[in-house]
């Protein structure tokens, strides 16, 4: 125990700060990505291009395919067209077959990838249930105690609110630290409390174990019961027209339908359960109606929740930012960008002020090893996501388990960056770490026209805005890290100069 | 409308960092009297609650609060990357405040009118 409450508030922030914050970077990072896991899902498969297609049309097309490719399965569901695709499915568990089908009803296939998905699994388990999401909790628990302690630290925090001091060594990394810990703090709390509390029954389990007995599922079937459900009837008959059944269910959901789900379809007790779209709405729980194909009529639905269930769904809508269309969800990137800096100039702080400290003492190769990891789990997880996106073009697409493979390769390409901050000066190491991503970003459309012909000019002289967006963000990341490979670089040669600069209070950092 | 959200936030910002002598020094503004300094304060804070407004004209307020804090944020980064890099520009964001204001509200009269239209 220290001697004062912020002592020991300090030491808190500092250790708790360092040891999580090498795997809070990496769920930091890969969620602030994951936030675009559609966009760069839709990039990494160039193969589904369509052109557009209206609600009416995506219905017609998919239920003539279903019709004709799976008229005796049980069960059917249609994810309304999305650029311009339309994304059938019929069966249920293993036997379920799938198809994405254009304006044509032409089935379009597209490679097999690891795609968005895979930052999106990586942010939320690090693609491992169960051990992952138990590592990911701690995370945001830690995080939640380094924000408080970082508030306790930080005792000028209104009179440095708009300070920032550049080229002036440890200062600036703490300014830099103080600035988007500070700035980002309501943004930190909401994503680091909203990412705990999004598993409620895994960290809280105590009320399901009290009320039903330790049964998750009799739990959730106590607060969503859909969609409904009964026995076929085995006579034949004629369903109402799927579009009239949707206008149905959109004046019932008082939003447009997302999806559908179609029970013994050509059955006299055939079900449509329709789900109203949540992209627009805060609350992320699930909103249905159930109507008889045949008749029209309202069997059941779910349009609103018990107060702590719309809570929960609160919770969940706030942690994935999708409420708000494309305009939150480039302030939640900004932002995330924003918290990833926060966490990796806190861990370069450290080393900052310790490096010149300890040099020569026992503790120095602490400090050595630490600036080490520091390397690899920033910069070497940027590159590997940016080597994401090469694996995706390069690898032949015939391969058997690619998406496997993409993932592996990207674990591959971070085990190597970790290999080099091991045999590299540990600025070096960061200069050309960020150089290589750097590169592999700016040279991405280069290869995208080799290997597809297309590349975000194209894109976006084809209306393909997605894909141009994405494209073209990935270009300005590899411009920024090329100034900041360029500025550490230019740093390190200026190091010895600034050995002699003033050493900044423990109870500042 | 974001980009106007952050503007008006930008322009609180600039008005409340030019009540803190340190950063007055930074831009060498003039030495201000007690007065102005409650008048920017009251300025800075009416602009960042104004803020609220383009985002309340397309979103539902729950919606438009959560991205309020977004807002307030990226624009305070912003702010603070001006102020360290073109000082100058930071006094002209503040002085900016009022035609911010009334451009603000031409879009949102102008939005309603449109949504009324349709």
């Amino acid at each position: 125990m220290k001697a004062t409450f912020t002592l020991s508030m300090s030491w808190l922030h500092t250790w708790g700060g360092l040891v999580v914050g090498w795997v809070l970077f990496a769920v930091v990072f890969t969620g602030t990505l994951a936030v675009f896991h559609h966009e760069i899902e839709e990039w990494m498969r160039p193969e589904l291009h369509a052109e557009e297609m209206s609600a009416a049309r995506g219905l017609r097309v998919a239920e003539t395919y279903l019709k004709h490719n799976a008229p005796k399965a049980r069960s059917w569901s249609i994810a309304l067209p999305e650029d311009g695709l339309v994304t059938v499915r019929s069966g249920g568990g293993r036997r379920a077959k799938s198809a994405v089908l254009n304006a044509d009803g032409e089935v379009v296939t597209s490679r097999d990838t690891a795609g968005g998905e895979f930052l999106a699994g990586l942010h939320a388990n690090f693609r491992s249930r169960g051990f992952g999401t138990w590592v990911v909790i701690a995370c945001g628990l830690f995080m939640l105690g380094a924000i408080v302690s970082g508030i306790v630290v930080h005792k000028r925090i209104f009179r440095d609110f708009f300070t920032f001091r550049p080229g002036k060594g440890q200062r600036s990394w703490l300014d830099g630290h103080n600035l988007v810990g500070v700035a980002t703090l309501p943004f930190q709390i909401v994503i680091a409390a909203s990412g705990v509390l999004i598993n409620p029954v895994s960290i809280m389990p105590a009320a399901v174990e009290t009320a039903f007995k330790g049964d998750d599922g009799a739990y959730f079937d106590s607060i969503y019961w859909g969609p409904y459900r009964r026995e076929a009837a085995h006579r034949p008959a004629a369903a109402l027209p799927l579009p009239e059944l949707v206008a149905r269910g959109e004046a019932l959901l008082e939003t447009p339908v997302e999806s559908l789900q179609i029970s013994h379809p050509g059955d006299a007790n055939s079900v449509v359960t329709l789900h109203g779209d949540l992209e627009s709405r805060l609350t992320k729980m699930d909103r249905w109606v159930s109507l008889d194909a045949v008749t029209g009529r309202l069997l059941d639905g779910q349009l609103d929740y018990s107060g702590a269930t719309t809570t929960s769904g609160v919770i969940v809508g706030l942690h994935l930012g999708t409420f708000g269309g494309a305009g939150v969800r480039w302030l939640y990137l900004l932002l995330g960008m924003a918290s990833s800096a926060m966490v990796a100039t806190g861990l370069v702080l450290f080393i900052a002020k310790r490096e010149p400290r300890h040099a020569g003492k026992d503790q120095a190769w602490f400090v050595k090893a630490a600036a080490r990891i520091n390397v690899f789990a920033c910069a070497g997880l940027i590159v590997a996501c940016a080597a994401l996106f090469w694996t995706n073009r390069l690898l032949p697409l015939d391969l058997q388990d690619r998406a496997a493979l993409e993932g592996r390769i990207f674990f591959w390409v971070w085990v190597v960056c970790m290999l080099h901050a091991v045999v590299r000066p540990p600025r070096r190491a960061w200069t050309e770490q960020l150089a290589v991503t750097a590169a592999l970003c700016l040279a991405l459309p280069v290869l995208n026209v080799a290997t597809t012909g297309a590349w975000f000019a194209t894109y976006a002289m084809h209306g393909d805005v997605v894909r141009a967006v994405v494209e073209l963000t990935v270009m300005i990341a590899g411009g920024l890290l090329g100034w900041l490979a360029w500025r550490v670089g230019r740093a390190g040669k200026q190091a010895p100069a600034s050995k002699a600069r003033p050493r900044v209070a423990v109870g500042e950092a | 409308m974001i980009v106007l959200a952050v503007l008006f936030a930008l322009s609180g910002w600039s008005c409340l960092c030019f009540t803190m002598e340190r950063h007055r020094r930074v831009v060498r503004a003039l030495h201000w009297q007690r007065g102005t300094a409650i008048l920017l304060r009251a300025a800075g804070i009416v602009l960042l609650v104004s803020a609220l407004g383009p985002l309340a004209a397309v979103w539902p307020l729950p919606i438009a609060i959560a991205a309020w804090f977004a807002v307030f944020s990226l624009a305070q980064l912003l702010f603070v990357m001006f102020l360290t890099y073109q000082p100058r520009a930071t006094l002209g964001l503040a002085i900016a405040g009022v035609p911010i204001v009334g451009l603000g509200l031409f879009l949102l009269t102008l939005v309603g009118r449109i949504r009324e239209t349709l």
